[in-house]
């Protein structure tokens, strides 16, 4: 073999070497079964939602402007007392607790506008909070969360009571739910038929009266 | 790795537990609504506890049988039988309280098969017999609403048919007015020899608005 064939031969050689070490790095580079046991973790953090009231038709879906109607009234001049339910099957006064009260929460209502308020159809109106004359000199709303219906979507009724029957007098709250702290962490229910009766005052005039009433649930 | 998420966990829920100690929610507003319209112009008889009387009666005074023409006299309304009117807002522009018999033409103060007339002005009532009535000689009272523009009818006597005013209310009286009238002065002529008898005639109240 002459001295340049030699050399050649050398050089084909080297050249295969190296492609053969390139295909084996390029081999373990790109199949990571080959590389020895590296853990993948995956994390997941779950903290507390918000305590929550609302008012939710049957899809869960938050009313807009619930609005529940009073029995009709016609004027007279005694007296007279009107009903009606707060709370119904398209309009349920929801109380949502994503763990966020694990010592319990108190659900209650009250008149939005306060000491002030007053059921007001235009220019003439009456109150929703005067006991005076058994509520009859000026007007008196109470309500009786013992009559109504208690749902729960998760969780259970464990240590959750329904306020008692009670009226509004000098702008108090009334109490619609209680949970105590034995009572689930977790848990979303709703209430309907809230038994609700106004007193009007007699000689009341025509109108189509209004009043706003807010939702509150607080922790314990 | 397992350790530094473990931890990482761990730091999230301390630091949310730190932000949910108490939380008030106070967002939802319930609207009540109360609908109230104007009620039905009406009257009545009824008691002091204003319940109904189911059959109000008013007594003369009592006569011996006589060869002349005599007059008996009464109230109509008493303090357990009273004269109401209730406006409800169902007269805004005023109204009128009437009464009349309540057989029309053909009544007539019977016993059996005696009576006497209640509407005939013929010899001074003193012929067939007659009824006069005097609602400016009652009181008026309210139990709501003033009397303000509501006034009491004149003294008249019935005369062939006729319906007797007994209170008007003005287009100003209160639209929303409950009161009453008794002491409605009552006098009849009642025909000389009338036989014996226990008497009475229907009278039927009427309000009306303007």
């Amino acid at each position: 073999m002459s001295s340049k064939a030699s050399y050649s031969l050398k050089r084909v050689t080297m050249l295969a070497v190296s492609i053969a070490i390139t295909l084996i790095v390029v081999a373990f580079v790109h199949n990571p079964l080959a590389i020895a046991s590296p853990t993948g973790t995956v994390s997941q953090t779950i903290s507390t939602g918000t305590l929550a009231t609302d008012i939710k038709n049957d899809s869960n879906v938050s009313v807009p402007s619930p609005s529940f109607s009073m029995s009709s009234a016609v004027i007279t001049t005694s007296c007279q007392t009107t009903t009606s339910t707060y709370g119904t099957n398209n309009q349920r006064i929801y109380v949502d607790n994503p763990g966020d009260a694990d010592n319990g929460w108190t659900l209650s209502i009250a008149a939005t506008d306060g000491g002030t308020a007053l059921w007001e159809s235009g220019v003439d109106n009456y109150d929703f909070d005067d006991p005076a004359g058994a509520g009859c000199a000026n007007g008196q709303l109470s309500l009786d969360p013992t009559a109504s219906t208690l749902v729960m979507e998760n969780g259970t009724p464990t240590n959750v009571t329904k306020g008692a029957a009670d009226a509004f007098n000098s702008n108090s709250s009334i109490t619609l739910l209680t949970a105590g702290a034995a009572s689930d962490d977790i848990w979303r229910g709703y209430l309907t038929g809230i038994g609700v009766s106004q007193t009007i005052p007699s000689s009341t005039p025509a109108g189509s009266y209004s009043i706003d009433l807010t939702q509150t649930v607080v922790s314990n | 790795m397992r350790v530094k998420a473990a931890i990482r966990s761990l730091s999230s829920l301390m630091i949310a537990s730190i932000f949910v100690v108490a939380t008030v929610n106070a967002a939802p507003q319930g609207q009540l609504t109360q609908s109230i319209t104007a009620g039905t112009l009406t009257t009545d008889i009824r008691d002091a506890s204003y319940v109904t009387v189911a059959s109000p009666t008013f007594g003369l005074s009592a006569l011996n049988i006589s060869n002349d023409c005599q007059t008996s006299t009464g109230t109509y309304g008493s303090a357990s039988q009273r004269v109401y009117v209730d406006n409800p807002g169902g007269a805004d522009s005023g109204w009128n309280l009437s009464i009349a018999a309540t057989d029309g033409a053909g009544a007539l103060w019977e016993d059996g098969a005696n009576n006497y007339d209640f509407d005939d002005p013929a010899g001074s009532g003193c012929t067939g017999g007659q009824m006069t009535l005097d609602p400016n000689a009652g009181t008026l009272s309210a139990d709501a609403g003033t009397t303000t523009g509501i006034t009491k009818g004149t003294q008249t006597a019935f005369n062939s048919n006729n319906s007797i005013n007994l209170l008007a209310a003005a287009a100003g009286s209160d639209d929303i007015f409950r009161g009453y009238i008794t002491g409605i002065g009552i006098s009849q002529e009642v025909p000389a020899s009338t036989p014996a008898g226990t008497y009475t005639i229907d009278l039927t109240q009427t309000v009306l608005a303007l």
